[in-house]
């Protein structure tokens, strides 16, 4: 059981590692240029070992020593955070809400709403705030408790009395101000500040919504969607709306938690239909695209995670509830660990040309400095049996070879099984100490992977 | 979990020798916690055999110690011992004092911390392990099994009114088939209830790698030791004294060799700040050339003759710097016949045992239940 723990653990060391490496980089022959020695080539293989555990160990808890990693500890840190960081959006998720009806019914209806139809909580809302189309632009004032409280403007489409609001294609209002929030009895509790800019454009077939400049603060909260941009399909019946459908595009983040700041846009760039999945609900279609391209940072340590990541459902148009999906998914980015190098990291993983023993299939890419390491993998689709290739460029090459969740022990005389080698030459055999996997080398000296 | 098991591995050790050695084994006299050279010289021309084994334990009994320390735990406050002491002779005691034999022996001798036998107890136990406590690890080993011939004269001085000598010198040839020697050492630190970090290393010396499972290749190491025995009788007081294994050696070519360095807490910052981390394991394996000194063992005894039928013995044991003092009352009722009784008391085993014609028998234990230390002890002689 613990050899199976263990090669798995190898295999998301690889997935997730894919380290440097001491010594530097290509180097076949010594400082001298004379071609390395057998103790060299090992001292090189421990060398590089001991890079790759570091990293190993640095990123992840790699074998629940109870030293925990710097994801371990990320993402043990954010869920802390985001705990403390939670608002309280009943309010402003209905006024939003509010906002962007009502635009449709005047886009569409050519019906006119007042400022206070914005919102219609429990607020008392000051007489004089309400706004007209002759007065686009207005204040507000929400007392609690007969005290003004929450104030702020609110900006309606610009047009005219006289014109037919149906013949426009474009509405565009803003939001500036504090709003309440509530407690669990409704009534008004806290405050936020909130700003939106809020625009639709009607199309042929329904609006192209775009939220932007949105900000939703509270103490030291900021909330972290910035700007969201959803294309809608929808027929008027009877001067109702009746969606169709709606697809998100792209979604920006920029928030604040206590000490941590996340920045990126996450975008949906393909649609596929699919009915025996959602069975007809948004018109069957599903996103079978995405890419996030951002950063993760702590401000308190400066370390941060930041890149591209794309993710494609290979099988989005057949695939079923009950069936597994095929994907590729790429990482390209860097990673910033306090007290280490910043990393660039390459990662690729897909099982959408997969046989049963050829399940999962991934690459790593790893450098720093002047070091790179490559991973290359294939197990089948229980885990249990593969091979992971580890190369880096000074040489050292590292085949691990997995049979039943149990790693492969090499053989020294026939150069089979798991070994490590330097340019092709066998310096050392991965074997079994109890439970441990150790890289024995040539020479006597071993050590375990972890 | 791993170091435990290490440990594990290594005291039970004498477990599967044990058995082995209560068929094959042997010593001689009655001896209470280590077996010694000292075949009877009473007559010229006879056949002599003796056997003796004994197996001791500190902290857990006997049966607990087989059974993964299930059991009463009660630790010597110092460093504790668990012992197997046992050989077999069969010789011949020609005239003038002379003699010449076979031997086979099987010693281990193990001394680990009192905090490590702790540890081990509460884990293998699962009892909670009090917060934030450091244990000292420290763990020796020492083991031989060989066989060879012995030769020896004892050399009887005239009596003058300073009393009677006599001086035996003893050497053997030995040749060993299995040996265990090293030393394992460093500390744990209790981080909760059922979880430790420690770092330990080990040096080990072996013919069967006790400490994780590892094959190797078999081989043999060849070598000598002496043996001395003194006895001096004045009136109604005698003295003896046995010191075996004096400059004992034996040479092993291309013994397995393990130096192993164990780490629970391995992370480190460089002069850059940069965090670095050790394997938990690492070490080396490797085949050296190998000089096993042979521990001394010395056995002493003083006597009194009480009347005529009783004697009042008082002496002590000694191996790597242990003493195991005894005192013993012995009754002869008639020659060629006597009864003794024994304590000692550092493992506080008694033995009893009895003396007819050239048969010597002897039973030791600290208790006829769960006992910590057994002892069984032969010796025989026959004309021929």
């Amino acid at each position: 059981m613990k050899k199976k723990i263990l090669s798995s653990g190898l295999i998301m060391a690889a997935l997730l590692v894919m380290n440097g490496c001491g010594g530097g980089g290509s180097s076949s022959t010594s400082s001298t240029g004379t071609p390395l020695t057998q103790d060299q080539q090992i001292e090189l293989a421990q060398t590089t070992l001991g890079e790759l555990r570091t990293q190993t160990i640095s990123i992840v808890d790699y074998n629940d020593s109870g030293t925990p990693g710097y994801l371990d500890n990320e993402a043990l840190n954010l869920g802390n955070a985001l705990e403390s960081c939670s608002l309280n959006t009943e309010y402003t998720a209905q006024l939003l809400g509010n906002m962007t009806s009502y635009l449709f019914d005047m886009i569409e209806n050519n019906n006119v709403h007042q400022v206070n139809d914005y919102t219609e909580n429990g607020a008392d809302w000051h007489e004089d705030v309400n706004c007209t189309i002759e007065t686009r632009t207005c204040t507000y004032d929400i007392t609690k408790d007969g005290v003004s409280t929450y104030t702020g403007s609110v900006v309606l489409p610009n047009y005219s009395a006289d014109t037919n609001i149906s013949t426009l294609t474009t509405l565009y209002a803003e939001f500036h101000g504090d709003v309440p929030t509530l407690d669990e009895s409704g009534n008004l509790d806290g405050s936020q500040v909130f700003d939106l800019n809020l625009t639709i454009t009607k199309t042929d077939t329904g609006a192209d919504i775009e939220f932007t400049n949105i900000s939703l603060a509270e103490n030291s909260t900021l909330v972290g969607i910035s700007a969201m941009s959803v294309s809608t399909v929808f027929d008027i019946v009877d001067d109702s709306i009746d969606f169709k459908n709606a697809k998100l595009n792209s979604v920006t983040f920029n928030g604040q938690c206590s000490n941590y700041t996340v920045i990126g846009t996450l975008r949906t760039t393909d649609y596929v239909q699919n009915a025996a999945l959602l069975e007809g609900e948004n018109e069957n279609w599903l996103p079978s695209k995405l890419s996030f391209e951002g950063s993760l940072t702590n401000t308190t340590t400066d370390g941060r995670i930041s890149g591209l990541v794309n993710v494609e459902l290979k099988n989005a148009t057949t695939i079923t509830k009950d069936g597994e999906s095929e994907v590729d998914v790429s990482v390209n980015g860097t990673l910033a660990i306090p007290a280490r190098p910043e990393m660039n990291l390459g990662l690729t993983y897909s099982n959408a040309v997969a046989t049963e023993a050829t399940y999962h299939n991934f690459t790593a890419s790893y450098s720093y400095d002047a070091f790179t390491i490559n991973t290359v993998g294939v197990m089948d689709k229980e885990g249990d049996n593969g091979e992971i290739t580890i190369t880096a460029n000074n040489g050292i090459e590292f085949k691990i070879i997995i049979v039943g969740g149990d790693i492969v022990e090499g053989n020294a005389d026939n150069e089979t099984g798991s070994i490590v080698t330097y340019n092709g030459t066998l310096i050392a055999t991965l074997e079994y100490r109890e439970e441990l996997v150790i890289v024995k080398y040539l020479d006597g000296s071993f050590e375990s992977l972890p | 979990m791993v170091l435990l098991n290490l440990f594990r591995s290594i005291l039970s050790i004498s477990r599967s020798t044990f058995f082995t050695v209560l068929l094959t084994g042997t010593s001689v006299l009655n001896a209470d916690v280590l077996s010694y050279f000292n075949p009877s010289y009473s007559q010229a021309k006879i056949y002599t055999s003796s056997f003796n084994t004994v197996i001791a334990n500190d902290p857990v009994s006997l049966e607990s110690f087989f059974n993964d320390w299930q059991g009463d735990f009660h630790p010597h406050s110092g460093a504790n011992l668990a012992l197997e002491s046992s050989r077999f002779d069969l010789g011949v005691v020609l005239e003038d004092n002379y003699y010449i034999g076979y031997t086979y022996r099987h010693d281990v001798f193990i001394e680990a911390s009192s905090d490590l036998t702790r540890l081990m107890y509460l884990t293998k136990n699962k009892l909670d392990l009090p917060l934030n406590e450091k244990f000292d690890i420290f763990l020796d080993i020492e083991g031989l099994e060989a066989q060879g011939i012995v030769f020896g004269k004892k050399f009887i001085f005239t009596p003058t009114k300073w009393g009677e000598w006599s001086f035996s010198l003893i050497g053997s040839l030995l040749y060993a088939s299995n040996t265990q020697n090293g030393i394992l050492s460093g500390d744990a630190k209790s981080i909760s209830k059922n979880d430790y970090d420690f770092q330990a290393d080990s040096y080990y010396y072996y013919t069967h790698n006790y400490l994780y499972d590892l094959d190797v290749q078999k081989v043999n190491g060849f070598g000598f030791s002496t043996h001395i025995t003194v006895d001096y009788k004045y009136k109604d007081f005698s003295i003896t004294l046995i010191a075996n294994d004096i400059l004992g050696k034996i040479y092993w070519d291309s013994l397995p060799y393990s130096y192993i360095s164990m780490n629970s807490e391995n992370k480190y910052y460089d002069e850059n700040g940069y965090v670095h981390y050790n394997p938990t394991i690492h070490g080396i394996e490797k085949t050296k050339d190998y000089t096993q000194r042979l521990p001394i063992k010395l056995h002493f005894e003083g006597r009194y003759k009480v009347k005529e039928k009783y004697l009042l013995s008082m002496g002590f044991e000694s191996m790597n710097n242990y003493i195991f003092p005894f005192s013993k009352f012995t009754y002869i009722p008639e020659k060629n016949k006597s009864y003794f009784i024994s304590h000692e008391y550092r493992f506080d085993s008694t033995t009893i045992g009895m003396n007819y014609k050239n048969i010597d028998i002897s039973l030791s234990a600290d208790k006829i239940i769960d006992p910590s230390i057994v002892g069984v002890h032969l010796l025989a002689s026959f004309h021929f």
